[in-house]
């Protein structure tokens, strides 16, 4: 078995886009990110930011940002097998900032009108990729469309299940 | 049918066998170090390694990594910042049992790697101290040539 940790973080730095996310998701943090270690003893985190789904080390991530909270988890070799291909999978995808705006929208036309559906645009954001990696990891899923889930939703999610 | 049933690619690039040995001497028992193969041209295709002198129970595990300055990951466009030297890419062989003397391992479909990417090989010797030799098969990709 290994270790994987779903982390919400934010930016060390002020930084208008994450200060309107946590305004506007009313949490303290603005991400979600997945830490874990890799095949050579190596903390590493993956994760949709700077324009790009990407992995770089843990002190680098830390660099730029402080972890709010955790969640661990246990996930056997062959979905750790699984893990790796999804994120092969994904490198390199762009970063959705077009979804964040459409998370906006949709929030505010579900209250206003009971609108449950809208566009998507190509890519991720944080939240996408990680709700997508559970999904495909561990077969759980948000009631939402991918493309519309909040960082809030995944700690939601993840809370309820008392983890996996 | 062999992904290199022709030596010439669609884009008019070539493909050039070329095939590395590598030595080492007395392997110890239960050493299981890793074992790493750089790639030596800017393109290649492979989809073979050879083991030689190995023995039944002994185990490898195959691993792809990116170069120490990120090759793959500048293909894809990561900002420099956050490349990482190294990066396992993927695994493709999960504790392999080895046979006594000769270990080809051949895959029907080829995998492109970049210059500087990293075949690591994990090898576990279970069986005891001895000479153990490895054989890397690259198909170069050669473009065409500018007249």
């Amino acid at each position: 078995m290994r270790n994987i940790i779903i982390g919400f973080a934010t930016p060390t730095k002020f930084k208008v886009g994450a200060a309107l996310i946590r305004w506007w998701i009313n949490k303290p943090y603005s991400h979600v990110f997945v830490k874990y270690q890799d095949d050579q003893g190596r903390a590493m985190v993956f994760q949709a930011s700077h324009g790009i789904v990407h992995l770089c080390s843990q002190e680098r991530f830390l660099s730029d940002n402080t972890i709010i909270k955790t969640y661990n988890t246990n996930i056997s070799e062959v979905e750790y097998q699984q893990f790796r291909d999804f994120y092969y999978d994904k490198l390199g995808e762009s970063y959705a900032y077009l979804d964040i705006a459409i998370i906006m929208m949709y929030d505010i036309l579900t209250k206003a009108i009971n609108i449950k559906s809208v566009p998507d645009a190509p890519g991720y954001v944080c939240s996408s990729l990680i709700a997508s990696m559970l999904y495909n990891i561990k077969g759980i899923s948000c009631n939402k469309p991918l493309h519309l889930i909040r960082p809030d939703d995944i700690d939601m999610l993840l809370y309820n299940r008392s983890i996996l | 049918m062999s992904p290199f049933a022709d030596k010439k690619l669609e884009n008019d690039e070539k493909l050039f066998r070329r095939k590395y040995g590598y030595k080492i001497e007395n392997y110890e028992l239960n050493d299981n170090r890793a074992i790493e193969f750089t790639v030596p041209y800017d393109q290649v295709k492979i989809n073979e390694i050879e083991v030689v002198n190995c023995k039944i129970g002994d185990i490898v595990s195959f691993y792809i990594l990116d170069s120490v300055n990120g090759v793959y990951q500048q293909t894809l466009g990561v900002p420099e910042a956050y490349i990482t030297p190294y990066l396992v890419l993927n695994r493709f062989g999960f504790d392999v049992n080895m046979c006594d003397g000769f270990y080809r391992d051949i895959s029907s479909y080829d995998a492109d790697l970049l210059g500087g990417m990293i075949i690591k090989i994990v090898y576990i010797n279970n069986t005891g101290t001895r000479n153990l030799y490895f054989n890397t098969i690259y198909h170069q990709v050669v473009p065409k040539a500018v007249t």
